[in-house]
């Protein structure tokens, strides 16, 4: 029976022997694996540790960052908050001041209305005034002219008023003169004259103002600068010339004070007869 | 009174295998041990 026992431990010492020898060497073969994957994991999670730690501190700084930025946005944030408080200040202290320029607006608007109607009832009246004023301008014009010309007329009149004033003391120095010659020719002045006496032809000279010929034209009638008060009578002879050469002969047909209209005797004609030519009585 | 000596069995050769399996085992664990540091009892 010991024998039996003995043998069955011997057996199964060797059996739990090899187990273990099985065991250990097994475990001495993997635990290289295991090492190499445990280093392996470690250096990983030395990794992540370090990632992690530059991930925190980063984000420590981007927190400083945010919270500095955070610091300067509500320090602009106040600053605007009071900008706007005195924005809306300002803001209602202008609303008050359009509130109050409206008023004025409206007042001014209301006068200017006003002003614009009264302005143009004066402007009624200043148009009326002015055709007044402008029929007054020509009325006044009108008398103006009328008194220049009769002014003209006046200084005109007076001119030949001295000029009949000289004449008649030369007439009757002339006849004081005539009058002697006859008392020296032992001639009573006062006798009757008897038969046609020719006319005494003075040197009268003047200009052709007019030329002009009847329908006919047979005959041509021209007008000079001469006539009674100078000493022309009807049918006194008249020579036309211009320069030194011989125009015509005329006979003074129709006299007037200042001029006369003459009949051109076309048997002596021996030229053109134009205004501005030349008239004498003798030469 | 002595014992007569007897000739060595199957199960003597069987303790010796199952001696140098625990020796061998022992050598793994103590290299084993070694890859981590020990130094020893």
């Amino acid at each position: 029976m010991n024998n039996v026992v003995g043998k069955m431990l011997i057996v199964m010492s060797l059996v739990f022997s090899i187990l273990f020898m099985c065991f250990a060497g097994a475990v001495y073969t993997f635990q290289g694996q295991w090492r190499s994957k445990a280093l392996e994991t470690q250096k990983e999670l030395e990794v992540a540790r370090q990632q992690t730690e530059d991930a925190i501190e980063e984000r420590n700084r981007e927190k400083a960052a945010l919270e500095a930025e955070r610091d300067q946005f509500q320090a602009a944030a106040e600053q605007l908050r009071a900008d706007q408080d005195r924005l809306k200040t300002q803001a209602q202290n202008f609303e008050a001041l359009l509130a109050e320029a409206k008023l004025v607006g409206d007042k001014a608007r209301s006068e200017s209305l006003v002003a614009t109607i009264e302005a143009a009832a004066r402007v009624k009246e200043a148009t009326v005034l002015n055709k007044e004023v402008r029929s007054l301008q020509n009325r006044n014009a009108e008398l103006f002219d009328r008194l220049q010309k009769l002014e003209d007329e006046r200084l005109s009149l007076n001119g030949r008023l001295a000029a009949a004033e000289e004449k008649e003391e030369e007439h009757l120095a002339e006849n004081g003169r005539l009058k002697d010659l006859l008392r020296l020719n032992e001639i009573d002045p006062r006798q009757v004259v008897v038969g046609d006496v020719p006319p005494d032809r003075e040197k009268v000279d003047g200009f052709v103002t007019s030329t002009r010929r009847n329908k006919s034209r047979t005959q041509e009638y021209i007008g000079i600068t001469v006539g009674s008060d100078d000493g022309i009578s009807k049918d006194m002879k008249v020579t036309v010339f211009t320069g030194d050469k011989y125009k015509a002969r005329a006979r003074v047909y129709t006299v007037y004070p200042d001029s006369a209209v003459c009949i051109v005797d076309e048997d002596t004609r021996q030229g053109t007869i134009e205004e501005g030519d030349n008239v004498t009585t003798k030469f | 009174m002595s014992q007569p000596s007897s000739d060595p069995t199957i199960y003597d050769g069987l303790m010796f295998v199952a001696l140098a399996a625990v020796i061998v085992g022992i050598i793994f664990l103590v290299l084993t041990l070694n890859q981590y540091g020990w130094s020893g009892p």
